[in-house]
């Protein structure tokens, strides 16, 4: 950071050295031509020069030593006996001319124009043969003088470039046509800006209103549906939970999948923090969230989606999962003040659980509780639906009182327990520009109170952003955005006996009332402990607070027309301070529990770029070259108590057993250097090269034999098909190929390379040390590559009427960094090792139609599909079993990474089920039937095959599908009729399965629609059954009628429950957004301080018009990680209303 | 042109700081909160410490009950159930960490002239732990063993009788270091102050058990090996026998697994100390009102009161437990190899003709130091010189060699109570004293046998995830059997 702070007053020293000192010039030239005196003067000063270049005698030689001399005489000495003369205008626009010519200066003024009469604000006005130029006003209107008979340039981004000759004063009306395509300007690795026909790979821009019309507290997520190739899984997991975003398919096994964010040039911290699973971590059980959702959608401009490893290749390690580049706002660039105000306001309301029965109520295998029945056994309180018919009769209640027998739906319950979730945003943003740059600052402030009870959700966010010009030359844009983001009662999410809010709709009885939990003693302590969701509304607090300041400085240099340099440093400091506490009176922790964690994260970057543009004939060179210091610090440390001496105190003397203090600090740097080249050919052929060499902290060693660095080329090529080839731009406007091959990779896990010793208490005299690593540190490893090859097109049909973009790419990644169990006479408990590959192959498709355009109406249509398949290719020896992630969630070779593996339902060689005989009454006669478990392996003939002794061989451990969706597609429509918007969303993820934990236990109270099959006794499955065992099998047509109660709960034992019956089809299709909008016309606000004003109403997550998964959302999930798949029974999903007002003044 | 080099000058400085940041990431990958290099001595002194400060569940839960000690309701090994969680727990705590520090510092010390004899002691309990893992288990990894360094990651295992051989031959030349060096004091000692001289009698020591060990195997060796250890120089009294004090930073192992309620004193053993007249007994047990993790207080020391528990249901229930206040201390003092057993080891040899000497002032050597040994403990419990002298009246080394071999090994296994459970269940072994009759009752695995008193620990069921091929190839020596069936038998219970 020192370093960086160094490197920013030594630029900035020079540069103000440079910005003042505009009109003298020191210069020693011999023989040197006018040109390259001219260009000499222009880099020194502020002065532009303007000449016909057949009226300078190129071949006259200058010689001129000059030492700080004003600009005028060194002109008077170059031009003496030359035959030409000069003459100054406005803003050191000096023209040059033949003596005896007559140079008038004409004053232009000008209003630029979109083909809706739209003024154009910042186009740029160029005088033609020279640098100087101005930029329209807010009006579109702009002043200039130039030579009479002078020729104007006016070119605006994605509009067609005019030339304009001006003959005498003028004042111009000027109209721009948009451009016929792939002139669009897109913000690539390193945020280096380029036309879209420069670009070999594929490459997704999205404007900042994507993010901050429709919003959500965590900008990311409204991306879903919207780009081909990037899934975005929001569980509802509570505000500021972490997205689960993936980039054509998994990258990796061990590391993170998640894409490498880029805010204003500047890598942030993105941690996806696996949610901790509970039998391991004692308190876990919530999403801890991934702190993208502290950036205001509000300062976003533009989104860059960098998917494939070519388009990120410049980012080497780090960029395996690819790169979101987020580019904020700056301030205008038109005189005066501009305030922008936008006000949201988003109502949010819970959608109640489906898929659940109503017709069997509270009672054990078939009948109601009655006093014999153990009732103040918790799990009696509320007891399981494996009663009788619900007939309104009156039966023993949970509290032991005679009751009505009548169901409860889950609307019922809802609008008891959940309120309504309300979310206001307020942001102002100020923006001033002056002559040589402009400053917005902008205020926010996000408070939600969402649908769960004293669960909350607020966001400060305060950006101040400044660019500034100093003399042309020295371009200055610094970014401070500082936010607090404070996630209040983080929902917990997995069905521990602290309560979850989900788990009471599974796991209780349909008729036994909610309010029946909401009650206490005089002392304030619930009655009831169990599955009680009001027991973690007020006996578990779970809080973060999270501090961050993001800030960056990019300094660019003007060495010469040609040669720019270019320094970019940030910091991204986040410290997030948390808050857990279990009080008193809640079943798991009875003794209370404080625990308190401090997670400090840092990470600062310093790169230097140095530009080189050029263009000889039809050949143009864009290249640059520089150096990248990365520098990551991650360090927790969490202190906790237990048994509260006072059960209302939050207080570490209140406490009295102390935890052990956990810290980790793990922390890495990456020094890279890169290059990138690209050559055009024609503007219609380009060959771009790059390379980046990583050097990792990670992978270096005081031990021989580590290599610590690791070069990623890439290489990709556009051609310009309809321009090279001239075809008839009325149908086919524009074409484009593209061919790239990239390689990224990942950072490897920090200190794992050198072996670490820790101090152990004295005894006896004697002090003792011994090695901490767990896992062994082994010499050879290799960071985690992706290599990717990409084929594509982008076709504009019809004068863009109809866009079409078509990618195709092939992935492969390697050396997969595992820790891998080793046997504990090896002396440790594992090791590292570079253990295995997996390939990604699929296609993604974008197609854009105006099927409308009129003055007054339009309608666009876009729809994106994207399909992907993932295979786990290799895995060394030892892991033949696969890695396992979370619970079933496992890879295996063969199989897409994140499969779910389990016990089948068993099924013959027809496909259909083979139940299992057996006895409900103890007796030894069989007198019921289930669904058996444990798939059977079928010789050709269909009978299972058998070990030697006749025992049927039986698989616990099959496939039962891939957490991933095969293929996700999304189709906006978007509607305008005069000052009105309105535009919708639907979009889908299809194929792809989940493990629904939460299915099992709502089976296992008897609360499934399933479990409604054969409850009156009188189903009798038609099939085979084994009236004998696994061991001795005897396969008899069945008579026998069917049990459910056996099927899911088998009194409790779950003895016949195959993994199977928990696994879902994740296909959905959501309608997932709609807005209309109204502009107030420019007219009606003539008179008033407001330039402009648009009102909105927004709704988001509607319903599903398809969804497989009984009860719960598909993109639930415990695990946002590579366990993503299985499920505990998710909060329910949550449909929002909103209002946005968006005013400029 | 100036300003141009200046500007060249700036990139070239971002290079130099590029390419000089690199030296540093070395040390910047070393964790932050660990320590980078340490002086073997600490390791070796942690491997110590480790050696009695894990859990010792497979003793009490497996060794206490085979060796009817005591019983508990929660303890597998009682009814010779087999539960993989503890079984496997020796291996594990053995292994990883202390075989691995042991590993590790070994290279280290190799050549390093002025660590010699801190090498010899190091090689030294390198042979202990490995002996007591060895007979657990019979053929362990051992030449390849804590060699990850090496990527060795599925060792071989070697047969017990190569692992034999070599712990013999460690053993001597442990000694001839030792003797060699025997000013240079022994780093991170825990027991003898650094005095090489402790370290060479504990090797001799080492090498009277292993050479006892092989009486049914190969008499001939053990009579040599038993020869050249007492010709080395054994333990002579309890100030040679290496004892771990123990703290409350760090517990002897026994803490854990004590203070529950479940450590009832067997009948076998308290009928045994009843008639013997033993003065051990009210130090070894007491009368409780109920377990000490219930808050269980001493009601009686009275011996005549003890009732132990018995595996016919039809006695009286158990009152005496182990006594908490001495052997539940988490400073309770480790006696890693007492002194006692090897003067029973001495007199057993002097009867068989191994050695020349007295047989009974060895067995009365024995159990007189063990009786004063238990004055080490917390509490001091003292047993006086004149209940010593009463002890041995009544219990005199007499009859047959055999009934005097049985006489040394079950006061040998009164000795061991507690600390040394899995040493008098391999002398138990080696011996067949004391003659214990095993649990009628008792679980019958796949292939367990019924009514038999397991001799061989089943190989931990991760070895058969992570070290599959190795481990099945050494479970064929033992009839692919990895349960308690009688049939398995370490190659020196032949």
């Amino acid at each position: 950071m020192k370093l960086a702070i160094a490197l920013i007053l030594f630029l900035s020293l020079q540069a103000a050295t440079n910005a003042y000192s505009q009109t003298t010039v020191t210069i020693n030239l011999k023989s040197a031509d006018f040109k390259k005196a001219l260009a000499a003067i222009e880099r020194q000063t502020s002065y532009h020069f303007v000449y016909s270049e057949r009226k300078i005698p190129f071949n006259k030689k200058i010689d001129i030593n000059v030492d700080n001399e004003p600009v005028t005489r060194v002109l008077d000495q170059i031009f003496a006996n030359s035959g030409f003369t000069y003459t100054e205008l406005q803003n050191h626009l000096v023209v040059i001319f033949p003596v005896g010519d007559q140079v008038k200066a004409v004053k232009v003024k000008g209003k630029v124009v979109d083909e809706g009469e739209k003024p154009l604000i910042g186009a740029t006005i160029k005088v033609k043969g020279s640098s100087a130029g101005t930029t329209t006003d807010a009006n579109g209107g702009f002043f200039i003088d130039i030579p009479d008979a002078g020729t104007l340039t006016i070119s605006y981004i994605g509009y067609e470039t005019k030339e304009i000759t001006v003959n005498g004063d003028a004042q111009l009306a000027i109209m721009l046509s948009p451009s016929p395509g792939l002139t669009e300007v897109i913000v690539t690795a390193l945020g280096i800006k380029k036309e879209e026909r420069r670009l070999g790979y594929s490459i997704t821009q999205l404007g900042g209103d994507e993010v901050s019309l429709a919003r959500e507290p965590t900008f990311v997520n409204t991306l879903e549906g919207k780009v081909a190739g990037l899934v975005v899984q929001s569980p509802p997991n509570g505000p500021g939970g972490s997205s689960r975003v993936i980039l054509r398919g998994y990258s990796s096994f061990g590391g993170s999948n998640q894409p490498l964010y880029v805010i204003d040039g500047v890598p942030i911290n993105s941690v996806t923090r696996e949610n901790p699973d509970d039998g391991a971590k004692p308190y876990g059980g919530f999403d801890p969230g991934d702190g993208l959702s502290s950036i205001n959608p509000d300062d976003i401009e533009s989104v860059s989606v960098l998917k494939g490893a070519s388009a990120a290749a410049l980012y080497g390690g780090g960029a395996q999962a690819g790169v979101i580049l987020i580019s904020t706002k700056k301030g205008l660039k038109k005189p005066g003040w501009d305030v922008f105000f936008n006000s949201n306001t988003v109502l949010e309301k819970m959608v109640p659980y489906d898929g659940l029965q109503y017709q069997y109520g509270r009672g054990d295998n078939g009948r109601v509780y009655t006093a014999a029945d153990n009732i103040t056994n918790d799990i009696f309180q509320t007891g399981e639906s494996w009663g009788v018919k619900i007939q309104g009769q009156q039966v023993l209640g949970a509290d032991g009182k005679m009751e009505s027998y009548v169901a409860q739906t889950a609307t019922e319950r809802f609008d008891k327990f959940f309120r309504t979730g309300f979310t206001t945003t307020n942001s102002i943003a100020l923006s001033k520009s002056g002559e040589n740059g402009s400053t917005r600052v902008s205020l926010s402030d996000t408070k939600d109170n969402t649908p769960i009870p004293g669960s909350g959700y607020e966001r400060y966010n305060a950006v101040i952003r400044s660019t500034q010009d100093y003399g042309g030359k020295l371009h200055t844009d610094f970014k401070l955005d500082a936010s607090r983001t404070l996630r209040l009662n983080i929902p917990l999410l997995r069905g521990d006996d602290r309560g979850s809010f989900s788990k009471y709709f599974i796991r209780s009885a349909n008729t036994t009332d909610i309010s029946f939990l909401d009650q206490k003693d005089a002392g304030g302590n619930y009655l009831y402990t169990y599955t009680n969701p009001y027991v973690d509304i007020e006996k578990v607090k779970n809080d973060q607070t999270q501090n961050r300041i993001l800030a960056s400085g990019n300094v660019t240099y003007d060495i010469s027309d040609h040669l720019h340099a270019n320094l970019v440093t940030g910091i991204d400091w986040l410290s997030t301070a948390g808050l857990f506490a279990v009080y008193p009176n809640n079943k798991a922790d009875n003794g209370g529990v404080l625990q308190t964690s401090t997670i400090n994260q840092q990470r600062t970057d310093v790169r230097g770029v140095l530009t080189y543009d050029n263009s000889f004939h039809d050949f143009t060179l864009n290249t640059f070259g520089g150096g990248e210091l990365a520098n990551s610090t991650y360090s927790t440390l969490t202190l906790s108590g237990i048994n509260f001496v006072d059960p209302t105190l939050l207080n570490f003397n209140n406490v009295t057993v102390g935890q052990p203090i956990q810290t980790s600090v793990p922390r890495y740097k990456v020094n890279s250097v890169f290059a990138e080249a690209q050559l055009g050919y024609k503007n219609c052929l380009f060959l771009e090269l790059t390379g980046r060499n990583d050097w990792y902290s990670s992978l270096a060693s005081s031990r021989p034999n580590f290599t610590d660095y690791l070069f990623y080329p890439s290489a990709n090529l556009s051609f310009i098909f309809t321009d090279a080839l001239q075809i008839n731009p009325a149908i086919l406007s524009s074409g484009k190929l593209r061919v790239a091959i990239g390689e990224t990779g990942s950072v490897p896990p920090p200190q794992q390379t050198d072996l670490s010793f820790s101090f152990t208490p004295v005894v006896n005299g004697q002090p003792g040390a011994t090695i901490s690593n767990v896992n062994y540190p082994p010499s050879g490893l290799k960071p985690e590559t992706t290599t990717e090859t990409e084929i594509g097109t982008q076709l504009d049909f019809f004068g863009e009427r109809l866009h079409l973009d078509f990618a195709y790419y092939y992935k492969k990644s390697n050396n997969f960094l595992l820790p891998i169990s080793l046997p504990a006479e090896t002396g440790f408990s594992g090791t590292y090792q570079n253990a295995g590959s997996m390939t990604n192959k699929g296609v993604e498709l974008l197609i854009n139609v105006k099927a409308i355009k009129s003055k007054t109406f339009s309608w666009d249509l876009t729809l994106n599909y994207a399909r992907n398949k993932n295979e786990v290719t290799s895995l060394i020896p030892s892991l033949t079993n696969g890695v396992s992630y979370y619970y079933n969630i496992k890879a295996q070779v063969g199989y897409p990474l994140g499969s779910i593996f389990g016990v089948p339902e068993r099924r013959g060689a027809d496909g259909q089920f083979l139940y299992k005989a057996i006895s409900t009454d103890g007796s030894a006669v069989p007198n019921a039937v289930v669904i058996d478990k444990g798939g059977l392996s079928l010789d050709k003939n269909g009978s299972p095959i058998t070990d030697g002794n006749g025992a049927l061989l039986v698989n616990n451990n099959a496939y039962l599908g891939s957490a991933n969706p095969d293929w996700s597609g999304g189709i906006t429509n978007t509607f305008r009729y005069k000052s009105f918007s309105f535009s919708f969303l639907i979009d889908g993820q299809f194929g792809g399965y989940v493990y629904e934990d939460g299915y099992r236990w709502a089976s296992f109270f008897g609360n499934t629609i399933a479990s409604l099959k054969g409850r009156d006794g009188s189903y009798i499955p038609n099939g085979l059954v084994n009236i004998g065992t696994d061991a001795a099998p005897n396969y008899v047509k069945n008579t026998l009628p069917y049990s459910p109660y056996q099927q899911y709960n088998a009194g409790g034992t779950l003895a016949y429950y195959a993994d199977e019956m928990s696994v879902f089809s994740r296909t959905f299709i959501k309608f997932r957004q709609v807005s209309l909008g109204y502009t107030i016309p420019k007219n009606l606000l003539i008179k008033s301080p407001v330039k402009s004003l648009t009102i909105s109403l927004i709704a988001r997550n509607l319903f599903f018009i398809k969804k497989n998964l009984p009860i719960f959302d598909p993109e639930s999930s415990d695990s946002i990680g590579n366990g993503f798949g299985y499920d505990t029974g998710g909060l329910p999903t949550s449909r929002t209303y909103g209002f946005n007002l968006n005013a400029n003044f | 042109m100036k300003r141009r080099l200046k500007h060249i000058a700036s990139i070239l400085f971002i290079t130099l700081v590029l390419v000089s940041c690199k030296k540093d990431l070395t040390s910047y990958n070393q964790n932050p909160d660990g320590v980078s290099s340490v002086k073997p001595g600490l390791l070796f002194s942690n491997a110590l410490v480790n050696s009695s400060a894990q859990d010792m569940e497979p003793r009490t839960n497996y060794c206490h009950a085979f060796m009817q000690y005591g019983y508990s309701a929660f303890w597998s090994g009682t009814t010779y159930s087999l539960s993989d969680a503890i079984s496997s727990r020796y291996w594990n705590n053995w292994y990883n960490p202390v075989v691995r520090n042991l590993e590790f510092i070994l290279p280290e010390l190799k050549n390093d002239p002025s660590s010699a004899s801190t090498y010899a002691a190091v090689r030294i309990w390198r042979v202990f732990v490995f002996q007591k893992l060895t007979d657990f288990y019979g053929d362990i990894p051992y030449s390849q063993a804590g060699q990850a360094s090496s990527m060795v990651y599925m060792p071989l295992y070697d047969t017990q009788q190569s692992i034999y051989a070599d712990l013999i031959n460690e053993l001597r030349a442990s000694i001839v270091i030792l003797n060699n060096n025997g000013t240079q004091a022994v780093q991170g000692d825990q027991f003898y102050s650094g005095s090489a001289a402790g370290w060479k009698k504990l090797a001799a020591s080492l090498l009277l058990r292993i050479g006892m060990r092989l009486i049914k195997i190969d008499p001939a060796q053990a009579a040599a090996l038993v020869q050249e250890a007492v010709n080395e120089g054994v333990m002579t009294g309890n100030a040679d026998m290496p004892v771990l004090k123990h703290n409350a930073a760090v517990p002897n192992g026994f803490y854990y697994n004590l203070g529950d309620q479940h450590f009832f004193l067997h009948k076998t053993l308290v009928t045994h100390m009843k008639v013997t007249g033993d003065p051990r007994l009210n130090i070894y047990g007491a009368v409780y009102d109920k377990g000490a993790n219930e808050g269980g207080v001493v009601l009686s020391t009275d011996t005549s009161g003890y009732t132990g528990y018995s595996f016919n249901s039809a006695d009286p229930l158990p009152n005496t437990r182990v006594t908490y206040s001495v052997y539940h201390p988490q400073a309770t003092a480790f006696f890693e190899f007492p002194y006692a057993e090897v003067a029973f080891l001495q007199a057993e040899a002097v009867l068989r003709g191994f050695i020349t000497g007295d047989a009974n002032a060895f067995y009365e050597a024995g159990i007189t130091a063990n009786m004063q040994s238990l004055a080490l403990l917390p509490g001091n419990p003292t047993i006086s010189a004149a209940q010593i002298a009463a002890y041995l009246a009544k219990n005199k080394l007499a009859g047959t060699i055999d009934q005097q071999i049985n006489l040394i090994n079950t006061e040998f296994w009164v000795a061991g109570f507690v600390f040394d459970a899995d040493e008098v269940w391999a002398n138990w072994r080696r011996t067949g004293y004391p003659a214990l009759v095993p649990n009628p009752a008792t679980i019958t695995g796949p292939t367990s046998s019924p009514g038999v008193i397991p001799r061989k620990m089943p190989y931990p069921q991760s070895e058969f995830t992570y070290n599959p091929v190795n481990v099945n190839n050494a479970l064929k020596a033992y009839g692919g059997l990895n349960d308690f069936n009688a049939a398995a038998r370490v190659w020196w219970d032949k």
